[in-house]
């Protein structure tokens, strides 16, 4: 029992802390015309330990940071790029967040984000210039390595993208101040609104298998699926749904109609539209096209099939707990019309339970 | 300086045999700033020539950041922003909308871009200039 314990907490540490991996930024110089100023000195100011957490190419989860830490690395590539002359005036650059990300976004692309908040300051503390950019990237759903290795080079990205957009501004705040009162205005500071774009994380993308019972006046009816959506805090988010269902007449209304049974066998192809109420709950709007086959047996026992196109819309609700694995919970109501040779509408509430992973 | 040099040397080298993707150099950006007219589009080894009313467009890159380009002969002017440590050109038409187009390649007589747009990401766009 005693060696049992100390195995135990090894495998459960390793199991819930991700690895730590390493990068560096590769020196490679971009020229900036007329250059009038060097970075003097880089100041972490972020909360983060890590640059974020994101799979590597054996889709293992790793925690990324600079092998020489933030500040030095910056200043290195910053000493590089914008060379110290007698004449440059000295920068100070203060780092809010420097934060990668990547997740896949649609069935078949993933996104890689650089995020990052800058801010300018001069010798005598003034601030001068701020930026918040994001510096992404869209990939094939598959391409973790390419994504992996190419993490540094966003980076980059994104500071060049800070450094130009603060050339820019100063050359537009001297050329204002010049011609407004034809003296340098050192102290104002150029706040442009599109500069600085607010974080907002890069959602998870949820698959979801999930299996629903429907019942109506009419029919009693079950239906599989796999739905697929990168989780995000917009309005509307449009999931990738997959499914294929069955459902039988009730024999009283079968009957009636002249059949002793009827089966219905339908794939479902259509849009629906989730609205993210609080994290882990949804509300499920949706319309689809459901198409397939309707087999009937009438009271002489004659066989007789009938082909099946509808349209059916749902209403309802979507509890997923757990982001990572878990179960999922729904619950809803239908109305659906399509060419049966039994019951052409009918409506009717549906319950569903799955598993997201 | 020499470490440096060759620091600089291996690094360009490396690059495009590690991503597959190339670093677009100083040098290239001023080739940039030049007319290139649309020649051709290809995906994998597939050429697809430009539809009729597609004949003619080209795209301008001017010396003082801002573009000209017609598409399907309808005229757009703007700014851009050009980043080589990303390797792509970031255009900004006078409504503010933002196209992004990665460098793929180019030289004195060719360009390739590849537009960040979901619907044909994965198309290039050949350019020849009119030198």
């Amino acid at each position: 029992m005693k060696k049992v314990i100390p195995i135990l907490l090894m495998f459960f540490s390793g199991a819930v802390c991700f690895s730590q991996t390493t990068i560096d930024l590769k020196i490679v110089p971009f020229e900036i015309e007329n250059q009038d100023f060097y970075i003097d000195k880089v100041i972490d100011n972020r909360i983060e330990v890590n640059l974020g957490v994101v799979e590597n190419s054996s889709y293992q989860k790793v925690k990324l940071s600079f092998e020489n830490g933030m500040a030095t690395t910056i200043q290195n590539f910053m000493d590089v790029v914008l060379p110290k002359t007698g004449d440059r005036v000295p920068i100070t650059l203060k780092v809010d967040h420097l934060k990668i990300e990547e997740s896949q976004t649609s069935i078949d692309k993933r996104t890689a984000r650089v995020y990052i908040e800058l801010y300018f300051y001069a010798e005598n503390g003034d601030e001068l210039y701020k930026i918040a950019h994001y510096e992404e990237q869209g990939f094939p759903v598959s391409s973790l390595t390419e994504i992996f290795e190419t993490h540094e080079q966003r980076i980059r990205a994104a500071l060049e993208y800070c450094l130009r957009s603060y050339i820019t501004a100063q050359k537009e705040n001297t050329t204002n101040s010049l011609t407004k009162d034809k003296m340098l205005d050192n102290a104002s500071s150029p706040k442009d609104a599109s500069t600085f774009e607010t974080y907002v994380s890069l959602g998870k993308w949820f698959n979801m298998l999930t299996y629903r019972r429907m019942t109506d006046k009419y029919n009693e009816g079950w239906n599989v699926s796999y739905t697929g959506f990168s989780d995000h805090e917009k309005d509307l988010i449009i999931p990738f749904v997959i499914g294929y269902g069955q459902s039988r007449a009730k024999s009283d209304i079968v009957q009636e109609r002249g059949y002793s049974f009827a089966d219905s066998y339908t794939l479902g192809f259509g849009f629906n539209g989730y609205v993210k109420i609080t994290p882990g709950v949804y509300v499920d709007l949706g319309l689809s096209v459901p198409v397939g086959l309707e087999v009937l047996r009438d009271l002489e026992d004659r066989k007789s099939t009938n082909f099946l196109i509808g349209l059916r819309a749902n209403q309802g609700v979507k509890i997923i707990p757990w982001k990572e694995y878990g179960i999922v919970i729904g619950a809803g109501l239908f109305q659906q019309w399509q060419t049966s040779k039994v019951i052409n509408k009918n409506f009717g509430f549906a319950l569903e339970i799955g598993v997201n992973f | 300086m020499k470490i440096y040099i060759w620091v600089v040397i291996i690094t360009n080298f490396l690059i495009p045999s590690v991503t597959g993707k190339t670093q677009v150099q100083q040098s290239d950006t001023n080739m940039l700033f030049n007319t290139w007219f649309l020649d051709t589009y290809k995906i994998e080894s597939m050429e697809f020539p430009p539809n009729k009313r597609e004949k003619g467009d080209y795209i301008l890159f001017d010396e003082d950041m801002t573009y000209t380009s017609t598409s399907e002969g309808k005229v757009e002017e703007g700014t851009f922003i050009l980043n080589t440590s990303g390797a792509y050109v970031l255009m900004i038409d006078e409504k503010g909308d933002k196209i992004k187009a990665y460098i793929i390649s180019i030289s004195k007589n060719s360009l390739i871009l590849k537009y960040d747009i979901d619907e044909i990401s994965d198309i290039e766009v050949h350019y020849n200039s009119s030198i």
